[in-house]
């Protein structure tokens, strides 16, 4: 069984049609198997409550928190999505994963690298837009896709 | 319980499904699985499976809209 991981722009380009890469996410999530796993962690998922609910991002099609947690479980009720907990061992692998960013005030690379690692601790493709993210984890041997 | 079975395809097709494989980080055996599922579903089974997202809205979206990377700081913030 193949698992993937999407990172959680790939949520919110699942979750919201107006997203410019909504077309991209869904032409890929509609050719999987439905024996395919699509995988939250809590990061994501506190993450698509969280962009969700915020009207900075949202603008207009700001959800309510009740709202936002039926879009969340909505997810839940397709077979193909699981949310996994913390995998064991993942602290190793999330400073491992920081270690090329060792001497630079990389801030954001602090919650990519986190994604890296869950995706790896549990042994699922990382699914994301952005390539430098994607350059990054092919670099380092990781298994990742860009929709489309 | 999984069933092995060979068969020739054209190679046109092989290529294509080749092709399709790689873009998506799926199998060759997984989309085959699929496209066989799609062309011959399963009427006893009841799954709940989203085709498009749940968010429909039309209205504007916020200015810190991402584009392509995690907005990691309205997570934290």
């Amino acid at each position: 069984m193949t698992s993937f991981f999407p990172d959680l722009n790939v949520w919110l380009a699942l979750s919201v049609a107006g997203h410019s890469h909504s077309a991209d996410a869904w032409q890929w999530a509609n050719l999987l198997p439905r024996e395919t796993r699509l995988i939250f962690c809590r990061y994501t998922q506190i993450g698509l409550l969280r962009l969700i609910t915020n009207q900075v991002v949202m603008g207009e099609q700001t959800l309510t928190l009740r709202k936002a947690w039926s879009v969340y479980d909505r997810w839940l009720a397709d077979p193909r999505v699981e949310f996994y907990p913390e995998p064991r061992g993942v602290d190793a692998e999330f400073r491992e994963a920081t270690e090329p960013f060792a001497s630079k005030p990389a801030s954001k690379w602090i919650g990519d690298c986190w994604l890296l690692a869950s995706a790896n601790g549990i042994k699922a493709t990382l699914v994301t837009f952005d390539r430098a993210l994607y350059q990054h984890a092919r670099k380092q041997g990781h298994s990742v896709v860009i929709p489309g | 319980m999984a069933v092995r079975t060979t068969v020739d395809i054209p190679e046109p097709l092989h290529d294509r499904l080749r092709n399709r494989a790689e873009k998506s980080g799926a199998s060759i055996r997984s989309l085959i699985v699929h496209a066989i599922e799609q062309a011959y579903p399963d009427a006893n089974k009841s799954g709940d499976y989203l085709t498009r997202p749940p968010i429909q809205g039309s209205g504007k979206l916020g200015p810190a809209f991402p584009e392509d990377e995690n907005p990691h700081d309205f997570v934290f913030s």
